[in-house]
């Protein structure tokens, strides 16, 4: 996705193009996030008061599901201390797992939350299925 | 747990006084004492593979209960050896080292419990996900 794709999905998510020292390089930093809170399909994300000297900015939404807004580590610009990103990617997580799958957009980091959550379900049946055994085993069952 | 009360639980895993080749004097695990099978509870448990110093024993619903022998410069040693119980599918399913068979089956059972349950959350999670964009 270039920079121009990105903007158009999501216009409030702002870059600033700057010089580098040297005088050739253009980058792109990332901006000051301006929007407060966004809906996907009718649910409203929050933004949560960014963590000092933190590196990603959180949304969460009243049922758990939270996104979040990752800048990379390590890339931060020595004359501004503002990180880098072409684009910034999104992560999905829940309240109560997670790895965040980094995504292009908030949308895509919803669906990988989605197959990891899936995965997570697969494999609690398949530990009910052994429980089970085990519990009959023991005769506790 | 002492050797000597290890010893009286699980009579057929053996240890014998051995000297390392630094001289030192450890207690070794004595392989030829394993049992072929053994019975906990309603299953019995059947010696199927030794991978290095690790016999493990399997039952038919899948479950699976390890020896484990660690080793001391190059000969393996334990006072007492552990067991770790795990399952077919997940064969990481518990890494807790215990004294007993029984107390590693214990120990699955708990870690079971939590994949269980985190099974559980995740299907909220996962409906409210699936609400959010519009059931795709």
């Amino acid at each position: 996705m270039t920079d121009e794709e990105y903007q158009k999905l999501f216009p409030w998510d702002e870059y600033r193009h700057r010089v580098s020292k040297d005088g050739q390089k253009h980058l792109h930093t990332f901006g000051n996030l301006t929007i407060w809170q966004f809906e996907i399909g009718a649910r409203t994300f929050d933004l949560l008061p960014r963590t000092c000297n933190s590196s990603s900015t959180y949304y969460n939404q009243p049922s758990g599901i939270s996104l979040t807004l990752e800048y990379p580590r390590g890339v931060r610009q020595p004359y501004t201390g503002a990180s880098t990103r072409i684009p910034a990617l999104w992560g999905a997580s829940t309240k109560e797992s997670g790895p965040i799958r980094l995504r292009d957009t908030p949308m895509e980091a919803l669906h990988a939350m989605k197959e990891g959550l899936l995965e997570t379900i697969i494999d609690g049946s398949r530990a009910q299925t052994s429980l089970n055994v085990l519990l009959q085993m023991l005769g506790e069952k | 747990m002492t050797d000597e009360e290890y010893q009286k639980l699980f009579p057929w895993t053996a240890y014998k006084q051995v000297h390392t080749r630094g001289g030192r004097t450890v207690r070794a695990f004595e392989e030829r004492l394993l049992p072929t099978e053994f019975q906990i509870g309603t299953a019995r448990f059947v010696f199927f593979v030794q991978s290095g110093y690790r016999p493990r024993y399997k039952a038919d619903s899948g479950l699976v209960l390890s020896l484990y022998v660690p080793m001391y410069k190059g000969e393996y040693i334990q006072t007492p050896a552990y067991w770790v119980a795990s399952t077919n599918e997940m064969c990481a399913a518990s890494t807790r080292q215990r004294h007993t068979p029984m107390q590693a089956l214990a120990a699955l059972q708990a870690d079971l419990l939590e994949i269980v349950t985190k099974g559980q959350q995740a299907q909220k999670s996962y409906d409210t996900i699936f609400s959010i964009l519009g059931g795709k």
